[in-house]
């Protein structure tokens, strides 16, 4: 049987889960290489090449492989969680687990690895760290809230592939600029590590409409296609979270038998 | 700050089920904004509430590309790709965006008459302040807008 990881939400966390999680964050923001959090937090925007894919339904398998080869490193770095997930619909916002001072390597992070000369005069400002200037919680702030449940639950009744992607891309971005700061901008946005539970949830929902709507795959993309910089992934085999060895069951009971 | 831009369209005379707002060769090259779109509100603008007095249909959201990290020519998207070029789409070709406006058209806009739809670029202003004026300036750019209706 396949060992699987099920991805929780971020308030559902144990305390150790959470100590676990910003342990292992915390080790990946120290490290400097190829495991580190600026060389994985860099593949999305600055340095260049900025490779992350956005306005085509790449979108969704694109980001699927990226959260999966983090997902890796950090299991590395000893967390004994997946990445979890954060229900902006819940209106809430940010998660306990993600807010903080400096001393919480979820609530921000070190903005390193990128060279002087890519932050020019027309670019954005060259930043040494992460910020964030989140905006109104609660229901009934329109475009100025975050995406409500309902939005969500509209989301998941379409049965197009690329009409779902588009709608939900649309959702994702209007969370970037809710959340404010470094994850209001393609070139930064990856170094918040809500970036991370952000775009956790993303996945998550498409799992959650997969799930809703099988056998409507990917539209047009071809399966075969690779997902640049993640060398082992194509589309095809981004596909099915269980084939990732995860999931996102909402809640899990088991038992052993007997007579 | 940016300017708004306004498109003339004609509604349907038939009954539709779903109506879609898209938007095609939007700019995507610097800040991030939300596009605001009201209906038959020709003097919308960012400070305009959302809501139905004002003809608030929606908004789609942009998520920027920040401005250029390279040098010149770094962000031009080239006008035709050569054959045989297998390399990824350039990161800054404009893209299409939709919205979703079944419910706003029908209470907004009668059978068969034109209307307008105003798009009101929207940088959240503490982010704004934050950012070159380069990048928050002629920040909307949208080659054509359709109205799509399904029966």
């Amino acid at each position: 049987m396949a060992v699987r990881r099920y991805r929780k939400s971020a308030t559902a966390l144990t305390s150790a889960e959470v100590a676990a999680l910003r342990t292992a964050f915390g080790k990946m923001q120290a490290l400097h290489d190829d495991r580190g959090f600026e060389y994985w937090a860099g593949i999305h925007g600055l340095p260049l090449p900025i490779s992350c894919v956005h306005g085509t339904p790449f979108f969704l398998p694109w980001h699927r492989a990226y959260l999966y080869y983090f997902e890796q490193h950090v299991l590395d770095a000893g967390s004994t969680v997946s990445l979890p997930w954060w229900d902006w619909s819940a209106q809430a916002g940010i998660p306990a687990a993600y807010a903080g001072d400096s001393a919480n390597p979820l609530a921000g992070a070190p903005v390193t690895g990128i060279p002087a000369a890519q932050f020019t005069g027309q670019n954005i400002p060259e930043v040494d760290r992460t910020s964030r200037q989140p905006g109104p919680t609660g229901p009934g702030h329109g475009p100025h809230g975050l995406p409500s449940a309902g939005q969500v639950a509209d989301l998941m009744k379409l049965s197009d592939f690329e009409d779902f992607s588009t709608q939900l891309e649309d959702l994702h971005n209007q969370v970037h600029m809710w959340v404010g700061g470094t994850m209001s901008e393609i070139p930064v946005a990856a170094f918040d590590p809500l970036f991370w539970a952000h775009h956790t949830m993303i996945d998550r929902i498409w799992a959650l409409w997969q799930l809703a709507h099988p056998g409507a795959g990917v539209g047009t993309l071809p399966h075969g296609h690779p997902l640049g910089p993640f060398p082992t992934l194509t589309v095809g085999q981004v596909l099915s979270v269980t084939g990732l060895g995860y999931d996102y069951a909402a809640a899990t009971s088991s038992g052993s038998p007997h007579g | 700050m940016a300017d708004a831009l306004m498109v003339t369209l004609s509604c349907p005379a038939e009954p539709y089920v779903r109506a879609d707002l898209e938007f095609h060769g939007v700019d995507h090259s610097k800040a991030s904004y939300e596009g605001r779109l009201f209906i038959n509100n020709a003097t919308a603008g960012p400070g305009t509430a959302t809501d139905d007095a004002n003809g608030y249909a929606g908004s789609f959201w942009i998520f920027g590309h920040g401005g250029c990290a390279g040098a010149e020519g770094h962000c031009e998207p080239p006008r035709e790709r050569r054959a045989f070029d297998f390399r990824p789409a350039h990161q800054l070709i404009p893209v299409s965006k939709r919205v979703i406006v079944t419910g706003r058209l029908r209470a907004l806009v009668a059978p068969g008459a034109e209307f307008t739809v105003r798009i009101v670029p929207v940088v959240r202003p503490e982010h704004a302040q934050a950012l070159p004026v380069s990048l928050v300036t002629d920040l909307l750019h949208v080659e054509r807008v359709d109205l799509l209706t399904y029966q």
